[in-house]
């Protein structure tokens, strides 16, 4: 008995977890690294070693840089309708109202499906729906195909990610909003404050922690967005909705530009891990204060 | 609480011992068990009786992959077929619209399937060609049935890996349902008279083209294959824009894209950026349009749809006036890749799809043209196509000659172009395209 | 007070409500689409669906290839669900335990930690090399690969959730003289179900919808397909027969919606627990 025997046992319990995640994680990505300084085409069975010269040639176009300044766009506008809606239904639901289970079970329906269905489905609305709407309606910008339109097309693709991934942070939402001390509320309450000073001293505080990880959870979504946009756009029109997950699906499966692919994806997993070790280290900052 | 937190931990280390056991074990049993649940118990233990065969004695199980979905049916029917004949051989046809995603990953698994429909003139598979991913069949008398001029084009460095069973051709779908409602009743030879036939169905209310530009591989594939009407051979002229000789803007083919597109632009629906080709086809058939791009692929659809349309596939006029002629590929071929299980009955296979009343059989659903020998084309929509093929009136279409993924980089400045860009940027957008492509395969 | 109480109701239900109409519009439309014929949405896509057209159901519900789809996601979802119980709260209680006293340890974590940041592509194609050479093309390698995709994420959760609970009644356990596998057991697991439960959900929901890996891993043959597999490869047959094409979508996305009706207490309930500590 003992720190020996204490020590044995997390031993065992780490490794079979830590094997599994070495081999099928981090093997294959030590050999896409390893490719991305060949020039494999994905294909050839034999292939050089040519250095950083993938990694140069990623900044000869603009097409990456495109792309990504799309996908930090986007990216941010995901994360800040997420958090502001994801808060401002989560609040809705926590009223005490009549049919409040009613509510929260239906708002969470989207999440179940498949973000695939869920494009190919809103593709089809748009070109067969929306039209309609938008004449009866009288609204313009409507009355055509939104995927249709440069500037629109981008804000139907957020919509639609909205309206599936909304679903998992609100409740999320919801579930800080319990850790909130009733009595809180009713101090205040007596105090006469308004409702934006509860929400602001009291609220916020409390769920700060959950904002902090949806913004984690959504900000690697949105800059890993795919599904909707190949079920939506493909990418179109020309190429304003071409993400930055879409450029590398591109060169690497349709122009048999693999390796070149891949140094593209580490690139963009420098950028994103720089974003959020950023993010970390002014939360932490902030805890400390 | 205790014994339930018990009870969860054997069932997972009981789930877990048997996931270990299947991964090591023979995967088919453990599949079988799961399928006996289904309500095809029945089928299923068939099924999974000639797995055990194949792996076992006697027989032969064979996968033929297929990127054609509208070919699926007939397929299976041809399979069932051959293994009437063949007692012991199990064919399992499987198809896949993410056609090149599949391949390539099963390339790289290093097991491509036993038969699959290749794309011999295409850079992609000729490379695979050279990697030995398939079989040679220079050698096989099969191919003599083969129409010469086609297996010319399926040439990979002097040998031939894949049998061609058909050209497809590209050209102008014309509904004539809609043209004779509207007073015309030949289809248009020249580039004037379709702008003609376009005036009159707009004075009439119709629309006059279907143009699918929301459907970017559509765009991409209309690019490729108009331009190679423009100049059969824009692989020189884009290969001097690369090399400096010539800037994009001042190529006369890209020039001429432009101007026919913008004609074209004021007869199709408002809708044209907001439409895929799956509902220009529906919409083509059901009579909603004069004219359609599509090739010698489209009719299955267009039948499939609407079994009523009368529809006739004829020549892209020259839009300068110049002389016409009809970009052909060659649309299925079968090969056989190097992994093949049974290489024998795979070669069995590949000679069957040429005999006579099976490449007929297979014809007249396909709808391309047949380059096997004494198969009669009974598909009178593409009349035309015939006698352009009969006489020689061809050109191998340009995408076998491009760079790879030239077609790919150019479609966006030409979906950019459709939706209402200026010539400048679109130029702009062809120059770097071509530059970053021809440099890429140097 | 009161007066402004009731107006206050009013705008909240008037908010959820148009929410719900955004929410139900898009699946009434493709429920009903699914069940009328395509001559009855060309009228109008919006009316119910008078006389109900089943066809297209039937067409799908009797093929073959969707319930063997529907087995196969069935089965690679438990696979990754019991993976997921028996090796993360395991790992990560050893790991959070472990972590501020051993250097070992804190670089296992971050080691973890680096999977959340590799874009998907980086490792997709040697993936399917590394697979293919094990002989695990098919759904059991499938399960076996998503178990060790989720452990970044899982860890992660559960790690934070780890640090909320005050180490007080595991060092109880261990003065009794109770195993630290026996402490793990009856004191730490109970404690760490809500967020288990999260995790399982999240896990779940990802292994079931998710499209990518298995195109790469299970295109050797029907036999193999996942629902989201079945659903692509069908629709884009029938693509242009859209009373076909939302039935597929119906019948890939029902067996969830159904689970979830039953469930939707323990879900819900689940998913709000756990998040309380994180």
């Amino acid at each position: 008995m003992g720190d020996k025997s204490k020590n044995r046992t997390f031993f065992l319990f780490t490794v079979p977890g830590f094997l599994l995640y070495s081999f099928f994680f981090i093997v294959p990505v030590l050999m896409g690294i390893y490719y991305s300084v060949t020039d494999w085409d994905g294909i050839s069975k034999t292939y050089d070693f040519i250095g950083l010269g993938n990694y140069v040639k990623i900044f000869h176009t603009s097409q990456f840089l495109d792309s990504l300044f799309f996908t930090l766009k986007y990216t941010a506008l995901l994360i800040v309708f997420t958090i502001v809606l994801g808060i401002v239904i989560a609040m809705l639901l926590n009223r005490k109202i009549k049919g409040r289970g009613f509510f929260r079970t239906i708002y969470f329906v989207p999440a179940v499906l498949s973000s695939l269905t869920v494009g190919l489905i809103f593709n089809k609305i748009c070109y067969y729906m929306i039209p309609i709407i938008g004449n009866a309606l009288h609204i313009r910008a409507l009355s055509q195909n939104p995927l249709a339109d440069k500037n629109l097309a981008m804000w139907t693709i957020l919509f639609v990610n909205l309206w599936q991934g909304l679903c998992i942070p609100t409740l999320l939402f919801l579930a800080g909003l319990q850790s909130v001390p009733t009595d809180l509320y009713d101090g205040a309450a007596l105090d006469g404050a308004s409702s934006w000073d509860i929400f602001r001293y009291i609220t916020l505080p409390f769920i700060l922690p959950v904002v902090s990880v949806v913004f984690v959870l959504t900000l690697k979504s949105g800059l890993m967005v795919f599904d909707y946009i190949k079920a939506m756009t493909d990418g179109g029109p020309g190429s304003a909705t071409r993400s930055v997950a879409m450029l590398i699906y591109k060169h690497g499966f349709t122009q048999n530009k693999y390796a070149f692919s891949i140094a593209e994806a580490i690139v963009m997993g420098i950028i994103v891990a720089a974003i959020s070790a950023g993010q970390i280290y002014f939360t932490d900052k902030k805890k400390a204060v | 609480m205790r014994s339930r937190n018990l009870s969860i931990t054997m069932a997972a280390l009981l789930a877990a011992g048997s996931i270990l056991g299947a991964c090591g074990g023979n995967e088919a049993n453990s599949q079988g068990g799961d399928a006996g649940n289904t309500g095809n118990a029945q089928t299923q233990a068939a099924g999974d009786k000639a797995d055990e065969g194949g792996s076992g004695s006697g027989g032969i199980e064979l996968e033929l992959f297929i990127s054609k979905p509208e070919v699926v049916d007939v397929m299976e029917e041809i399979s069932a077929k051959f293994c009437e004949e063949n007692p012991g051989v199990n064919i399992e046809v499987v198809s896949s619209d993410d056609g090149r995603t599949v391949v390539q990953t099963r390339a790289a698994s290093n097991k491509l399937p036993d038969i699959m429909n290749t794309f011999p003139a295409e850079d992609f598979y000729k490379n695979m060609f050279r990697e030995g991913y398939f079989e040679e069949i220079t050698d096989q008398p099969f191919l003599s049935k083969v129409n010469g001029e086609t297996m010319k084009m399926s040439d990979c460095d002097g040998s031939y890996y894949a049998v061609p069973m058909s050209l497809s051709t590209y050209g102008i779908y014309a509904n004539m349902d809609v043209l004779n409602a509207n007073g015309i009743t030949d289809t248009p030879a020249t580039w004037e008279e379709l702008i003609a036939d376009c005036e009159t169905l707009k004075a009439n209310g119709v629309t006059g083209f279907l143009l699918p530009d929301k459907d970017v591989g559509n765009v991409a594939q209309r690019f490729e294959r108009t331009v190679g009407i423009i100049n059969n051979d824009t692989y020189s002229e884009f290969k001097k824009v690369a090399d400096g000789e010539m800037e994009a803007k001042d190529s006369p083919t890209l020039q001429t894209w432009c101007d026919y597109n913008e004609q074209l632009l004021s007869y199709t629906t408002d809708d044209h950026m907001g439409m895929d080709y799956d509902i220009a086809a529906a919409e083509f058939s059901n009579g909603s349009a004069g004219f359609m791009l599509s090739g010698t692929w489209m009719l299955s659809t267009v039948q499939k749809n609407n079994p009523d349309a009368k529809v006739k596939l004829i020549a892209f006029p020259h839009p300068r006036g110049e002389t016409t002629k009809v970009p052909v590929n060659i649309d299925t071929s079968f090969s056989i890749s190097s992994t093949c299980a049974n290489k024998e009955m795979g070669l069995k296979f590949l000679e069957f799809m040429t005999r006579q009343d099976i490449a007929q059989m297979y014809c007249d659903v396909d709808g391309n043209v047949s380059t096997i020998e004494g198969v009669e084309y009974n598909i009178p929509e593409h009349i035309n196509m015939k006698t352009a093929v009969d006489e020689g009136n061809i050109f191998l279409t340009a995408v076998n000659f491009w760079p790879n993924g030239l077609r790919e980089e150019i479609r966006d400045g030409c979906q950019t172009f459709l939706g209402g860009g200026d010539r400048e940027s679109f130029f702009e957008s062809c120059q770097e395209a071509i530059e970053t492509i021809y440099g890429d395969n140097e | 007070m009161v007066e402004g109480r009731k107006q206050h109701n009013a705008l909240t239900y008037l908010i959820l409500l148009l929410g719900i109409l955004l929410i139900i519009f898009p699946l009434y439309v493709t429920f009903v689409t699914a069940l009328k014929s395509d001559a009855q949405s060309s009228k109008s896509f919006f009316t119910l669906p008078i006389p109900m057209y089943l066809d297209s159901f039937k067409e799908v519900l009797s093929s073959e290839r969707y319930w063997r789809s529907f087995l196969n996601t069935v089965y690679i979802t438990a696979i990754v669900l019991v993976g997921n119980i028996i090796i993360m709260p395991a790992m990560s209680y050893a790991v959070a335990r472990k972590m501020p006293v051993s250097k070992a340890y804190r670089l296992v974590y971050y080691f973890l930690l680096l999977g959340i940041f590799i874009p998907f592509q980086v490792k997709m194609m040697p993936l399917v090399k590394l697979l293919s050479s094990l002989n695990m093309m098919n759904p059991t390698g499938l399960g076996i690969l998503c178990i060790s995709s989720s452990t970044c994420e899982s860890v992660f959760l559960f790690v934070g959730y780890m640090g909320a609970i005050p180490p007080d009644m595991e060092e109880a356990a261990w003065i009794d003289g109770a195993s630290t596998m026996r402490t793990y057991r009856s004191v730490v697991f109970p404690l760490l179900k809500p967020m288990l439960a999260t995790v399982l959900i999240k896990q779940g929901l990802w292994m079931w919808n998710d499209f990518m890996l298995p195109l790469i891993t299970l295109n050797r043959g029907w036999k193999d397909w996942t629902l989201t597999l079945f659903q692509y490869n069908f629709s884009t047959e029938y693509s242009i027969n859209y009373s076909l094409t939302f039935a597929t979508f119906v019948a890939s996305m029902l067996p969830l919606l159904i689970f979830y009706c039953f469930m939707q207490k323990s879900i819900i309930g689940g998913l709000t627990s756990g998040a309380v500590k994180s």
